[in-house]
């Protein structure tokens, strides 16, 4: 009874892993697709309301209930606060403060690393092109995360189980 | 007076790079009392402006007028200041960047100097700041009282025509903002009514309005026309908001001659600032002495620094003749 026990805690155990493994593709996926949407209502309140950035911040972090978004609010509080952080500095602590409870990746980072460092710096059009920008970045990131959890997540899902039940075969 | 300046200072530093705050925050309060100005240039001494006269500053927030020893305003100062003053969001503030100038709560405003980025042959921005002026204003409530029996005219209940006449940084502005708010509130003790007050605000200096809103208290019945030229608002406000009373600083150009020309005969009364500090250079200014042939203005009031910003000369009236001694 206790071999059949431990065999099942192995078998479940390693295809949990591969579960969450396999969901890491479309949680990255989703997120990223987050931030492009984000990114969209930074550019109209922008561009259309000229809105200052701690508080267009805090209305897009406001917003929705994705975790990303939360990097916005927590941008925008960290630099509302006077704590002498620059809207770069504050973006990027925003981004490790947030980073351990997103998918995304260091290609993800470096993207949403730029696009902080010219965030707020400039008139709207240059604001405007630096949001396409990126934009477009991770609209190529969410390109490559689909086709990369197209192939992955079945192998990952059933991977998990396979080699949990090889390992109980060669250990029985 | 000192609770004023340390109260203004504290509504300045927060807009002011960390490091250079804790040098600001470690100045004596004896010095605190007489500050006009924070002067940040890069790569240069920290500099404070006290009573028209430029020191600089220590780490200790000692002042001296030798550079040696100064705290050196660096790059990174600069730019953190930079973004403090805009909220980290250049694009909300082109205009003021445009115009060189932005308002801090409490009235303050900030000068700025950089690189002019210019579009079509006209200033578009301006970019890398290179010197930020944070020039510190303080209302004094009550400053136009000794003028109040002289520009009034109680008969009428409605102030006349004036003109305040002063050189640089003696208090016109002020003067002319404390003239506004007794008029706005109403002046009981000499049953003079409310009446409703429309400014035009071009250089954003008269209500130094942020965001919409007017940083210094004008009363409960003052209309604003924030950054708007003087010629053009006065019409605009005329037919907008029915003001009794117009008042508008700093005139000069040929427009605000003539706006001024249209106001004055259609029952609204002009309250105005000029630079000049003597009678004779009023009238060398041009388009002015047309206005002043024509007898526009009902009362004339010059003011200087003699004894401290805000010190009254006199106030004339419209045949050039004295209706008050100096003080």
């Amino acid at each position: 009874m206790w071999t059949a026990l431990g065999a099942c805690l192995v078998i479940g155990s390693l295809g949990l892993t591969g579960i969450k493994a396999a969901s890491l593709y479309s949680q990255r996926s989703n997120e990223l697709r987050s931030l492009q949407d984000a990114l969209q209502m930074l550019d109209t309140e922008i561009l259309y309301a000229a809105t200052p950035l701690p508080e267009a911040l805090k209305k897009i972090g406001q917003g929705r209930g994705n975790s990303v978004t939360k990097i916005f609010s927590k941008a925008g509080e960290l630099f509302g606060e006077g704590q002498g952080f620059t809207v770069a500095e504050a973006w990027e602590k925003a981004l490790q403060d947030n980073w351990n409870s997103s998918a995304l990746i260091q290609d993800d980072y470096a993207i949403l690393c730029a696009f902080g460092k010219l965030l707020g710096v400039s008139d709207r059009e240059e604001q405007h092109k630096n949001i396409a920008l990126t934009s477009m970045h991770l609209r190529q990131e969410e390109e490559k995360a689909r086709r990369s959890q197209e192939k992955n997540t079945r192998l990952w899902q059933y991977g998990g189980f396979l080699v949990g039940i090889s390992i109980v075969l060669l250990l029985l | 007076m000192r609770q004023v300046a340390a109260r203004c200072l504290a509504e300045i530093l927060p807009f002011i790079a960390l490091s250079i705050r804790e040098v600001l925050e470690l100045m004596p309060l004896s010095i605190v009392d007489d500050l006009e100005e924070v002067r940040l240039r890069l790569n240069r001494p920290l500099a404070v402006r006290l009573n028209q006269e430029e020191f600089f500053l220590d780490r200790n927030g000692g002042t001296s007028p030798l550079i040696s020893g100064a705290y050196t305003v660096s790059q990174d100062d600069l730019q953190k200041t930079v973004q403090l003053i805009s909220q980290g969001s250049l694009y909300a503030f082109e205009e003021e960047f445009r115009q060189g100038f932005l308002t801090l709560p409490g009235g303050h405003r900030v000068g700025l100097a950089g690189r002019a980025v210019l579009e079509g042959g006209s200033l578009k921005t301006l970019k890398e700041i290179g010197s930020l002026n944070f020039r510190i204003a303080r209302a004094v409530p009550g400053s136009a009282r000794p003028l109040l029996p002289y520009v009034l005219n109680l008969r009428r209940a409605r102030p006349y025509h004036t003109l305040i006449v002063s050189p640089p940084c003696a208090g016109k502005t002020t003067m002319l903002r404390d003239l506004v708010r007794f008029i706005s509130y109403g002046i009981p003790e000499l049953h003079f009514p409310a009446l409703t007050v429309g400014i035009v605000d071009e250089r954003c200096e008269l209500a130094s309005c942020r965001q919409g809103v007017p940083q210094h208290d004008l009363g409960p019945r003052v209309d604003v026309l924030d950054h708007c030229p003087k010629a053009e608002g006065m019409v605009m406000l005329l037919r907008s908001m029915a003001p009794q009373v117009i008042a508008t600083d700093e005139i000069g150009r040929a427009g605000d001659v003539t706006a001024i020309w249209e106001m004055v005969h259609t029952g609204v009364s002009v309250l105005t600032t000029v630079h000049a500090s003597s009678w004779i250079e009023l009238k060398e200014r041009p388009h002015l002495r047309e206005l002043i042939d024509s007898k526009v203005f009902q009362r004339y009031v010059f003011l200087s620094r003699r004894k401290g910003p805000g010190t009254i000369e006199g106030v004339w009236d419209e045949q050039h003749q004295l209706v008050t001694i100096a003080n």
